[in-house]
């Protein structure tokens, strides 16, 4: 009835609504592709050719008789693979990559684009890119037969036909998704361990964290935003992985109320119920600075005032975007004046 | 057989009055109007005390109260107010020229327009701001309008149930062109559906000062209409025959829907049932002379839209309900209760 934003629209995700928790544990049936396609270019993978069984975050064992090398996935979860040193054949999401910035430094030339809306992949392009396992983004609710990024449990029945579908789940801390999604691409053959690029772009995450909880000691209060004509609506850290793990390394989250999932809803009456220092801003379709100043209210807050509203990223569950993401939050909580005090 | 036994003499007494509006009903419209006006500037999300706001209304102080009080309930309660008074007079003017008691403004495919337009500007020229919506959906009414006029005028000239066939069409046709941009663009569709959703906040008073020439020439036309209506009911032989020009003056009351009708929809995005349920309610009160019709739905609708915007802000504090949502959720339940309790006064 009452529209707002998705609270993972701005990050690219949504939530399928409802979902009964079935519990049951799909055991995948081997189904194995003849495995003679050449490796997906740009990959770095090395494959091992013995068997490979991965078990996922709903609970599903994928076993293949051979370690997959071409690898389709829904845009979230492509873009932290491709960090991670996989380049996918097929991606599917929910806009048009090319505008998403979460795949800006990304080069899609090699990759087929096989949906640009949610729910609406075609199962043709995707069957022609013979992928031998798709990765997926799932969220709590979700089961092996109805998740997140699929259209609903017919469409996904007939994805899993063409290969595997292995999830990985975006629930909990941004630092525990990031690790499955580690282990996955190293079950995949990624090198992971020491010296390999992505120990370095671990070092350099564990490195920005320190960073952050440094930068955090100036106890400036923060408040992650989405904003259009209806109002502030202001998110609540403990449901968003990124935000939970900058919160619990210290960063000092304004205490939002209010009983709803993800967001409280306040009306531009009520903009002014937390003063935070800081405010992050969605970059998905939330007012610009320039939209958010003509709102009275907004205007007056000591934050806008001293132009502490920064922009709140969509970044991809892996080292290198999360690293850049919490360097320049982290600049912000160093340079920025606590005015809201 | 017994002889009947004498009947009452013929009743001496004169029927009961038919309902007519009056001055005096006119000034209980007012008066009403004013109090809600006052009370929209006292209720809203935030609770502010009743002392606060009269005191910060006439002495601002630059505080929160004061803020809140002038920059956003006193824009949002005049908009709301030219808004209805737009929607309850185009409703009006509507239903007496197509003399359909379901004819809603809608039908001249303005609102279609106006849709159109606004996700046009969106999606091709990257507009995001309401004073940018404002002037595209007023630039689309008027282009839908003329294109019904086109296409809806026979032989004879425009004649309004054409006009209503035309509009019909226009607004088929631009309801799935629309459709087609916003399926197509995921961002269009987000900066579209919060404009189409119907909603008086968030905007300043440069809105109404946009679409305040429109709404005047669309009240000058109205009231143009008033009088002629009248005899219009009669059909358009007999309205010859007193010496009318009736299609000189069904051209005047359609223009005056589009002018209202679009210069609303740019102000605040469709909001639905106002145009549709208030000529009821104030031909119910106010009989069915247009002179008193349309004054009366005027003044009507300003309170419906007012009221509803009210009731919007405390439903779900410390969020906001846009006004379109709870004019269907109070508009619908009253046409039903008006269409079963009533019989729908015949025009």
């Amino acid at each position: 009835m009452r529209r707002t934003p998705d609270p993972r629209r701005h990050t690219g995700r949504r939530l399928l609504a409802g979902g009964i928790a079935l519990g049951a544990a799909l055991v995948l049936a081997a189904c194995g592709s003849d495995g003679s396609d050449a490796p997906a270019a740009g990959s770095s993978a090395t494959p091992s050719s013995g068997p490979w069984s991965y078990t996922d975050d709903l609970d599903q064992t994928v076993e293949l008789d051979r370690t997959p090398v071409r690898i389709a996935a829904y845009g979230d979860a492509a873009a932290a693979l491709w960090h991670f040193g996989i380049t996918p054949v097929a991606i599917f999401t929910w806009m048009d990559p090319a505008k998403d910035s979460m795949f800006d430094d990304l080069d899609l030339s090699e990759t087929e684009v096989v949906g640009e809306t949610y729910g609406e992949i075609s199962l043709e392009k995707l069957a022609a890119a013979k992928p031998d396992i798709i990765v997926a983004t799932s969220y709590t609710g979700d089961t092996a037969d109805e998740m997140y990024g699929f259209k609903d449990k017919t469409q996904l029945a007939k994805i899993k036909e063409i290969a595997p579908v292995v999830a990985v789940a975006q629930v909990g801390s941004m630092k525990d998704v990031i690790e499955t999604n580690e282990e996955l691409v190293a079950s995949l053959g990624v090198d992971t361990g020491e010296g390999s690029r992505v120990a370095e772009d671990k070092a350099a995450f564990e490195e920005a964290s320190d960073e952050l909880t440094e930068a955090a000691k100036s106890g400036l209060t923060v408040e992650p935003i989405y904003a259009d004509g209806d109002g502030l609506y202001v998110a609540k850290a403990p449901d968003d992985p990124a935000l939970k793990y900058y919160q619990d390394i210290g960063v000092n989250f304004t205490e939002i109320g209010g009983k709803d999932y993800y967001w409280e809803i306040l009306s531009w009456e009520n903009a002014d119920r937390y003063e935070p220092d800081i405010f992050l801003n969605a970059t998905r379709n939330s007012y610009s600075m320039e939209q958010l100043g003509e709102q009275p209210t907004f205007a007056r807050l000591k934050a806008y005032q001293a132009g502490q509203v920064h922009p709140w990223d969509t970044s991809s569950m892996d080292y290198p975007s999360q690293t850049a993401y919490m360097k320049e939050l982290a600049g912000w909580l160093g340079s920025d004046q606590d005015v809201a005090s | 057989m017994s002889t009947t036994t004498p009947r009452p003499a013929a009743p001496t007494a004169p029927p009961p009055a038919l309902r007519r509006g009056s001055v005096r009903g006119l000034v209980v419209l007012v008066l009403l109007l004013a109090a809600a006006g006052l009370a929209s500037l006292a209720i809203g999300s935030r609770p502010i005390s009743l002392g606060t706001v009269v005191g910060v209304l006439f002495h601002p102080d630059g505080s929160d109260a004061s803020t809140i009080v002038h920059d956003l309930r006193i824009p949002r309660t005049v908009l709301a107010l030219a808004v209805g008074i737009a929607l309850g007079v185009a409703g009006a003017l509507m239903q007496g020229h197509t003399r359909n008691p379901l004819a809603d403004p809608g039908l001249l495919g303005v609102e279609a327009g106006a849709a159109f337009a606004v996700v046009i500007g969106i999606y091709v020229f990257g507009v995001h701001d309401l004073t940018g919506y404002a002037w595209f959906s007023l630039a689309g009414a008027g282009l839908a309008a003329a294109a019904v006029f086109a296409i809806g005028s026979t032989r004879g000239g425009p004649d309004p149930v054409s006009l209503v066939l035309a509009g019909t069409a226009v607004s088929a046709l631009l309801i799935s062109l629309t459709q087609v941009v916003v399926l197509r663009d995921i961002d269009t569709l987000d900066a579209y559906r919060f404009w189409a959703v119907g909603s008086v906040s968030g905007r300043g008073m440069d809105v109404f000062w946009q679409v305040l020439p429109f709404i005047v020439t669309g009240l000058v036309l109205a009231a143009m209409s008033g009088s002629t209506l009248n005899l219009l009911q009669l059909g358009d032989d007999v309205a010859a025959s007193l010496g009318l020009h009736p299609m000189r003056h069904k051209i005047i009351g359609v223009l005056g829907v589009m002018m209202l009708t679009g210069a609303a929809t740019a102000a605040c995005g469709p909001v639905g049932f106002v145009g549709l349920v208030v000529p009821h309610v104030a031909r119910h009160f106010g009989g069915v002379d247009y002179r008193w019709v349309i004054p009366y739905s005027g003044l009507i609708g300003g309170l419906l839209v007012i009221v509803a915007d009210i009731i919007g802000r405390v439903v779900v504090r410390p969020g906001e309900l846009q006004v379109g949502i709870v004019m269907a959720m109070v508009g619908g339940p009253i046409f039903i209760y008006l269409v079963r309790r009533t019989r729908m006064v015949r025009i």
